[in-house]
């Protein structure tokens, strides 16, 4: 491809580069030492500090080590020797049902086609197809479903091929994320009861609103949980929200659901359905990288809560939450 | 962007993933055209006021992802919509077969005597690629007594005539619904507070008074 493209330094085509030179080179090269030395004693580390891994892991993981990192994080090293070597392999030898692999294709060139990677002719597609493929033969209930796309190429920006389809396996397993895309989307409308109860506790005057004007999460969030933001916030911000989404889980999904909404609460007051809907597409601007990740996790959500919301969706819903 | 107007239509846009609902919809809503557009993950809201006969008319318009799966999530907003895009690819004869589909899955939702529902023949800018006559589907909306179009999101083709057409048509109903006293409740949606002030209430308070002997 001979295409001339100005791309930013995660490889995404931008407008006009200024090749943006860090203004903490000597922290920055400081911290991928220290999490260098923390990779070496890595088994170690999460059996013994792993609340110092998270307070590292918040900070941001260096983006020449992310994907060692998330990789790590996900031990996809033990969904490998689980399935065993050969396995990847042999789900790229399987056919793919004809529908699944419809969908695939039709939707290769809508997936970060801003990515130099994924632009027609270069290495990236392929990949993103391989991979998609390999996932919905190993998971035909589940088969494909669109969002997953950007999960994997993401994960294919950062690592090999076959890391990245096991880091879409641990994604949807250890990370819980599979009810959202199996036929019926159980875990989407799970996740919006979860979302509409967090939101009364943490928001109160704002859920109020948006329940008198009947203005619903799923009327824009869909894709922001099941595509962990992906395709809401600009890069540097996504990558934050999944280094903790792997270290945490997928607490962070809620944490920031929550805080997406702090600058423009007030504002959002005073609005009808329609303009809110119109606020919340520049949403995704109100905030800087460091500033959403530290104000998310100011937060103060548990484990607990979490679970208890789990349990009050499964045994006794209230219905005040389900307003879908 | 708080512009007064007298009618507010909810429009819903559907039909197979990849047939450029998004880009219909861009196209008309901002005149743009995105290359690189991403798959719509469950559905997107746009507006836009138009001008119809001297009223100002609100479209609220509801953009679904086509993937099958997702009826699960975004078939909740077929609910109260008084005219539906039903948009099908000229290169893609299997997005023309799954018309029936959607036209079901759609008349679930929605109140079948009161929903306009417009036949869309998308990327007709494609035409060495087309694969569905226009014959084809100019029967089938006729048998289905729907309007027709084809349309081009990327050169615009009969986009905006397409999106007028259809709330044209919808306000023609509105005013005959209206005129021969059925209930038009469900051809309004949205804020309240700010259609009461127009001609859509007064005529509902004179229809009113004039059936107090029905029953609601």
């Amino acid at each position: 491809m001979t295409e001339d493209v100005k791309l930013d330094k995660h490889g995404f085509i931008v407008q006009n580069a200024t090749l943006q030179k860090s203004d903490h080179i000597g922290r920055d090269n400081a911290r991928i030492l220290k999490w260098e030395d923390m990779l070496q004693r890595w088994d170690y580390n999460t059996k013994r500090r792993p609340t110092f891994i998270k307070k590292r892991v918040r900070k941001g993981i260096p983006d020449c080590l992310r994907g060692r990192v998330w990789a790590e994080l996900a031990q996809i090293r033990q969904l490998k020797s689980t399935y065993g070597e050969n396995y990847y392999k042999t789900l790229l030898e399987t056919e793919t049902d004809a529908i699944s692999a419809e969908d695939i294709m039709r939707d290769i060139d809508r997936t970060f086609p801003e990515h130099i990677l994924f632009r027609e002719g270069n290495l990236g597609q392929p990949a993103l197809i391989r991979t998609l493929k390999a996932y919905s033969v190993h998971d035909p209930e589940l088969g494909y479903c669109q969002g997953m796309g950007f999960l994997i190429a993401m994960f294919l920006i950062y690592m090999s091929e076959e890391d990245a389809f096991w880091m879409l396996v641990a994604v949807m397993n250890k990370y819980q994320m599979r009810e959202l895309y199996v036929p019926g989307m159980p875990g989407v409308y799970k996740a919006f009861y979860k979302i509409n109860a967090l939101f009364k506790h943490f928001m109160p005057q704002l859920w109020r609103h948006f329940r008198d004007l009947s203005l619903l999460p799923s009327m824009f969030a869909p894709s922001w949980i099941m595509t962990l933001y992906i395709t809401l916030f600009p890069i540097e911000v996504t990558l934050r929200i999944l280094d903790t989404f792997f270290c945490e889980g997928p607490k962070v999904i809620y944490r920031v659901y929550i805080i997406a909404f702090k600058k423009a609460k007030e504002e959002m007051l005073s609005m009808t359905l329609d303009e809110i809907l119109e606020r919340i597409k520049t949403i995704q601007s109100d905030f800087a990288p460091d500033e959403l990740i530290k104000n998310a996790f100011g937060i103060s959500l548990s484990r607990k809560k979490l679970k208890e919301l789990d349990k009050e969706y499964e045994t006794g819903q209230n219905s005040e939450f389900v307003n879908w | 962007m708080d512009e007064e107007y007298d009618y507010l239509y909810k429009i819903v846009l559907i039909g197979d993933s990849g047939v450029g609902k998004s880009n219909l919809l861009l196209r008309f809503t901002r005149n743009e055209f995105n290359m690189d557009s991403k798959a719509t993950i469950g559905v997107e809201f746009s507006q836009k006021t138009i001008k119809i006969g001297g009223k100002t008319i609100r479209i609220q318009i509801w953009d679904t992802a086509g993937q099958d799966r997702f009826r699960a999530i975004t078939s909740t907003y077929y609910r109260g919509a008084v005219g539906a895009l039903l948009v099908y690819d000229i290169c893609n004869h299997s997005s023309f077969d799954h018309l029936d589909r959607w036209v079901r899955e759609l008349m679930d939702h929605v109140d079948p005597t009161n929903i306009i529902v417009m036949l869309i023949g998308n990327k007709c800018d494609l035409e060495d690629k087309r694969s569905v006559k226009p014959d084809d589907a100019l029967a089938y909306s006729q048998r289905n007594n729907m309007a027709f179009m084809e349309t081009s999101a990327l050169d615009s083709t009969n986009v905006d005539q397409a999106f007028e057409k259809i709330v044209k048509l919808i306000y023609d109903q509105t005013i005959k619904n209206t005129e021969s006293t059925k209930k038009t409740e469900q051809s309004v949606v949205g804020p309240t507070k700010k259609i009461e002030s127009t001609r859509e209430e007064k005529i509902r308070v004179q229809k009113d008074s004039q059936n107090k002997s029905g029953c609601c």
